[in-house]
């Protein structure tokens, strides 16, 4: 069902409540009022036929004058998208919450909140998230203006550049911080029997600088926080005030771990605003590019879990083969980890024969090693007892609290964005989506977690096969204009990242700067269900768990 | 390490010894060879990667560039460790930890803010959440640049620091400042 | 003057009073005096040979951890790195003493001390060749038992008195695994004192031989279970991988140790790598013929003199400490091998399966013992049948390891004509 039918369905339904249906949109967008936007979230999800059970991203946008909340849904039944807008005034921006209808919500309203002040009623813990808790302002809205200092420390930006100026002294007095429970170190009061704790942010196991604060009786855990925020760099700020091209290196460190995934959801995204067809082989060369970067971060992905449960050694036999990438990666775009490869309508470098002929022989290699690697670890009695049949996460679940990815694939939800809404030259090889098959325990389990990485490093390794030969001659980048000015418009674009879908929300004011970008990620995504699954397991159960959602903080926190 | 070694090391220009170690350098006695020779060859780190320069870190540590052959090893509390390395891009919010993990370490401690973030801010200088060089919270011994730095480059970083403590009055080290 | 016969430290000290003063050691005034020396003598020879043992080891360890992770380990003090251990206890020697704020400072500094001397303690009693040992108690293994407990209250004391969180977990999953495993042990151990008929752990070794048969491994198929048991509890007694939750580097950051700094904290680690030694030690004299030399009756090594005598000595040491290193060896291979149990799998592992069947196999033993008669032809063919067994297990193992390597090798043409595959690394 196309957005147009929707709009009818929904204008028969709610004649007061619809206001505007914007066809020149790129994705065409319903706008909805304020007031009927719970009816109109609900119906939505629970019609027949429409089935929006998937909310994939929450957007707010600073419009000046108004505040703008951008809803993007998707069925997983029925494979089709909508988008929906609601506008608040900015004196007073209120919006209803939909938290209660679609859990991933949750954590992307306490952002919009965050970082753009919007209000949403009936949220039940309206905190901020990424910025700390005695922050003054929020940074998305445009007529922001930085704090001279935070806690003793002062900024100091070179001048020229398009800086952004910074406050002046003035003292401000900082609101108190609300400290949980668990942030008081050893000498607070118990509450009740339950023990307080505070697991990050540096710790380590938590993958980064991420925070959780435990509630637990003995070893078993009644409650857990996820607290982030420990990286935010402000990214989206940072892509307001650079030309289009110029973002691309930031958006490197965004998950460091598959920078080529958002190299190819940016170079997409605004490929799409401006209408440029992208070359066959530059589409080859981001297939094959993706693909070894996600041999690369499920390497990380799969030893890192194997070391969060004690074993040492698995983890070094990846990274010795995830070193044979950083090779091949080098000698295709010069750099091992950050690799701001690829560029609006096409690559920066084309891929030479020398690195095909290498890439083969390893993956030569790597099969056998993969056989090893089952051997020495996926097989290991101990290792299937700490993830089998931990932290078990239904379908509906994992849906419901938008997980992507591996993660929603091994609880059995069958949906890969590269072959459910194609993107590049996908739809040209053959591969398998992996779905949990409960291997060792149940569906959804920590171990189903695991082994759907290890098989699809197995399809990427089909994959790179299979692009590797298919790849055409021809030019490496289209002609894109000096000045990349996009016509006003809003495009969201999404790849398969290696954490499960990578999204770039982006609207463009006709300027060479983007008006507003954000980054729908994997990881900020499945954080939040952390706090649903944790009551009943065990302290290392949550180790396994972090490391099974294969979290990477600068993903979460951006 | 031979005479021979130290003194082609002080005539090069290239190695500039920081002016707060000087008393103890200039008196380079045999004790002081034993204690330092020790000291360099047990450098342990502490395992603090924020951002993507953590990759890297891990990597130096893995199998191709092996940290271990230089006697470092990770530790994961801050109490056993001599050398902070901070791997990775320090945000407001995440300040006042690091001050609280460099208090916590026991002296003589050393620090290497590793990658352009943490020396300067690096592609984040104009961010409003980044802190524009780690140097700004905790005091720094050596800057490494690159986004990220390859293994090798914290591999000769390590072996820099070492160069570093050959020639310091160990004594001078352990006193609180 | 008498030749000295005795076999530890005690009749050492009376050998001394005797022949040396010709004083009777019953009454004379100053035998306290040489009592004490002898003691400490042994202690000295103890401590060093701990210090000798746990530092050089922590190499092996780091080199073979190397060598499996297909990295290379230190290799920069000394020949090869050997001295690397000499490099990090100086360096913690001369860190900053750092006591926590809020820490209790009397038993934070206690803790440590605690932990060593529970750990140095056994050495009173684990021998270390035919008649070298500190003191032959007629309660050896009862004591073994006994000093061990110490480990806990100090492991305990350091979690507590760190006054951290993760401290505490780290003490409190020590407590409660120490003193699980402890049953299991003790059980095990029953085996064997039923089998001798004596806690001495001199008697222990006479009673069985030098050859392979003879050990009380190879006695009865009860025996052989009870020496895998006994070496996996051991490991859980000594915090190694699968077992080492009190200090689980990815759950708890660094367990008990996490506030200790520098001296302090090499106590522990200190206690770490003696404790294999312990492990080691205390399999090899109850099933693996403790310093026994094949073909050499313990009656022989008393009856001879002289550099003969001293001869014996060596090498029933050498005898043990290959026996011992090579348990070691194992210890370490499976740390860097398997991942770590969670802690409620760890309690039942030993509540529901270790404490149950050390208890079937000292039934078995008193069942076998009853009923068969020591050196009968059934006893041999028991113990030919159970020596065969051993020798396959080691054989599988071998067999096992050649074929994951063999099939690597025959799948991958790239391989089929490298010696070596890991280290030093090669890309295809």
């Amino acid at each position: 069902m196309d957005a147009r039918e929707i709009y009818g369905l929904l204008v028969q339904k709610f004649p007061e409540g619809i206001l505007e249906f914007k066809e020149n949109l790129l994705d065409p967008a319903i706008e909805v009022k304020p007031q009927a936007l719970i009816d109109v979230a609900f119906f939505l999800k629970a019609e027949q036929g429409l089935e929006f059970d998937y909310l994939r991203c929450l957007s707010g946008v600073d419009l000046k004058d108004q505040l703008e909340v951008v809803y993007q849904l998707h069925s997983i039944a029925k494979g089709h998208d909508l988008v929906i807008k609601v506008k608040a005034a900015a004196g007073d921006p209120v919006i209803p919450s939909v938290s209660g209808i679609w859990k991933t919500a949750n954590w992307h309203e306490r952002e919009a909140f965050d970082l753009l002040g919007i209000n949403f009623q009936g949220h039940d813990d309206l905190r901020r998230i990424l910025l700390p808790e005695d922050w003054i302002g929020h940074p998305l809205k445009k007529d922001y203006v930085p704090q001279p200092e935070y806690h003793g420390i002062t900024p100091d930006r070179p001048d020229g550049l398009d800086a952004i100026p910074i406050g002046e002294g003035g003292e401000q007095p900082r609101p108190p911080i609300q400290y949980l429970p668990a942030m008081h170190g050893p000498k607070d009061e118990p509450e009740g029997k339950l023990f307080h704790l505070n697991m990050g942010p540096h710790h380590p196991s938590t993958h980064g600088v991420l925070n959780f604060m435990l509630n637990t009786d003995g070893e078993v855990l009644s409650r857990v926080v996820p607290e982030v925020g420990y990286l935010h760099r402000g990214m989206e700020k940072l892509a307001e005030n650079l030309q289009y091209s110029g973002n691309m290196p930031y958006t490197d460190r965004i998950d460091y771990l598959g920078s080529m995934f958002c190299n190819h959801g940016w170079a997409m995204a605004i490929e799409r605003l401006l209408n440029i067809e992208v070359p066959k082989r530059a589409e080859y060369c981001r297939v094959i590019v993706d693909e070894l970067n996600r041999i690369a971060s499920h390497l990380i992905a799969t030893g890192s879990m194997a070391m969060d449960v004690g074993a040492f050694t698995p983890f070094t036999h990846w990274l010795r083969e995830r070193e044979t990438i950083n090779d091949i990666m080098e000698m295709i775009c010069g750099a091992r980890l950050t690799y701001n490869y690829m560029r609006i309508g096409g690559v920066s470098r084309d891929i030479s024969p020398a690195v095909v002929e290498k890439t083969l022989a390893w993956l030569d290699h790597f099969d056998i090693i993969m056989e090893e690697f089952d051997r020495l670890i996926s097989e290991n009695q101990i290792f299937i007892k700490r993830l089998a049949e931990i932290a078990v996460i239904s379908a509906e679940d994992a849906i419901d609290y938008g997980l992507s990815g591996p993660n929603l694939r091994a609880s059995g939800v069958d949906f890969d964005i590269r072959r459910d809404e194609p993107y590049s030259v996908y739809p040209e090889l053959d591969f398998d989506v992996i779905t949990g098959k409960a291997w060792k325990g149940s569906l959804g389990d920590c171990y189903d977690r695991y082994y759907c990485r290890m098989d699809e490093m197995r399809q990427s390794v089909r994959i790179l096969r299979q692009a590797l030969k298919a790849m055409p001659e021809g030019d490496i980048r289209a002609k894109v204009p000096k000045t990349i000015k996009p016509d006003p418009n809003e495009v969201y674009s999404r790849v398969e990242s290696a954490r499960g879908e990578l999204g770039y929300y982006v609207v463009s004011d006709g300027s060479p700067k983007p008006y507003r970008a954000k980054y729908r990620t994997g990881s900020f995504t499945s954080m939040s269900i952390i706090e649903h699954l944790s009551p009943g397991l065990m302290v290392a159960d949550l180790v396994a768990l972090i490391a099974s959602f294969d979290v990477v903080a600068p993903e979460v926190d951006r | 390490m031979s005479e021979d070694g130290d003194k082609k090391i002080s005539s090069s220009p290239k190695y500039i010894i920081p002016p707060n170690i000087i008393p103890g350098a200039a008196v380079a006695t045999t004790t002081d060879h034993f204690i330092n020779w020790f000291r360099y060859s047990s450098i342990w780190y502490m395992l603090f990667a924020t951002a993507c320069c953590g990759i890297e870190l891990m990597q130096t540590g893995g199998p191709r560039t092996d940290l271990d052959r230089f006697g470092s090893v990770f530790r994961t509390s801050p109490r056993q460790s001599d050398l902070l390395l901070v791997a990775g891009t320090i945000t407001y919010k995440m300040a006042d930890r690091v001050r609280l993990l460099y208090a916590q370490m026991p002296l003589p401690k050393y620090v290497i803010a590793m990658g352009s973030c943490a020396t300067c801010g690096g592609l984040f200088t104009q961010s409003y959440s980044v802190v524009n060089g780690v140097d700004k919270i905790i005091p720094v011994d050596m800057y490494l640049p690159g986004c990220p730095p390859r293994p090798e480059a914290l591999n000769h970083a390590i072996i820099k620091l070492q160069e570093w403590m050959r020639r310091e009055h160990w004594a001078d080290k352990i006193r609180k400042a | 003057m008498d030749r000295w016969d005795g076999g530890d430290m005690k009749e050492l000290a009376e050998w001394v009073i005797r022949d040396l003063f010709s004083k009777n050691p019953d009454t004379w005034q100053y035998t306290w005096a040489i009592y004490l020396a002898g003691m400490a003598l042994a202690a000295v020879i103890c401590l060093g040979f701990v210090a000798v043992f746990a530092g050089p080891v922590t190499w092996v360890e780091r080199r073979t951890a190397g060598r499996i992770m297909s990295r290379i380990g230190p290799n920069r003090v000394g020949p090869q790195g050997v001295l690397q251990w000499l490099a990090d206890g100086i360096k913690n020697l001369l860190k900053e003493d750092l006591i926590p704020d809020d820490a209790d400072k009397p038993l934070f500094r206690l803790a440590p001390y605690l932990v060593f001397s529970g750990m140095f303690g056994t050495f009173v009693v684990l021998p270390f060749g035919a008649n070298l040992i500190a003191a032959d108690l007629d309660i050896g293994v009862l004591y073994l038992m006994a000093v061990t407990t110490l480990v806990v209250v100090g492991l305990l004391t350091a979690g507590w008195a760190s006054n951290s969180k993760w401290a505490l977990y780290g003490g409190i999953r020590s407590a409660a695994q120490l003193v699980s495993y402890e049953v299991p042990i003790a059980f095990a151990l029953l085996v064997v004192v039923i089998s001798t008929g004596s806690l001495s752990t001199q008697a222990i070794i006479k009673a069985q031989g030098g050859w392979p048969w003879q050990w009380f491994v190879a006695k009865n198929p009860f025996t052989f279970i009870a020496f895998f048991l006994l070496l996996t509890s051991a490991m859980a007694e000594g915090n190694r991988i699968p077992f080492d939750l009190p200090e689980a580097e990815s759950e708890l950051v660094a367990g008990y140790n996490t506030e200790y700094s520098g001296m302090r904290f090499l106590f522990f680690l200190f206690e770490e790598w003696a404790n294999l030694w312990i492990m080691g030690a205390i399999t090899t004299l109850c099933f693996l013929g403790g310093w026994q030399i094949p073909g050499v009756s313990p009656e022989k090594i008393s009856a001879s003199s002289g550099w003969t005598f001293v001869g014996w000595q060596l090498l029933s040491f050498a005898i043990f400490a290959a026996k011992v290193s090579w348990i070691v060896f194992i210890v370490i291979q499976a740390r860097w091998t398997l991942p770590r149990l969670r802690v409620d799998q760890l309690m039942s592992t030993c509540w529901k399966y270790l404490v149950p069947m050390t208890l079937v196999c000292i039934a078995g033993v008193l069942f076998m013992d009853l009923y068969i008669v020591q050196g009968g032809i059934t006893d041999k063919i028991i113990r030919w049948i159970m020596t065969l067994l051993g020798a396959a297990v080691i054989v599988l193992f071998f067999l096992r390891a050649r074929y994951n390597y063999k099939m690597d090798k025959d799948k991958y043409p790239g391989l089929r004509n490298e010696k070596m595959w890991y280290p030093p690394y090669r890309m295809p």
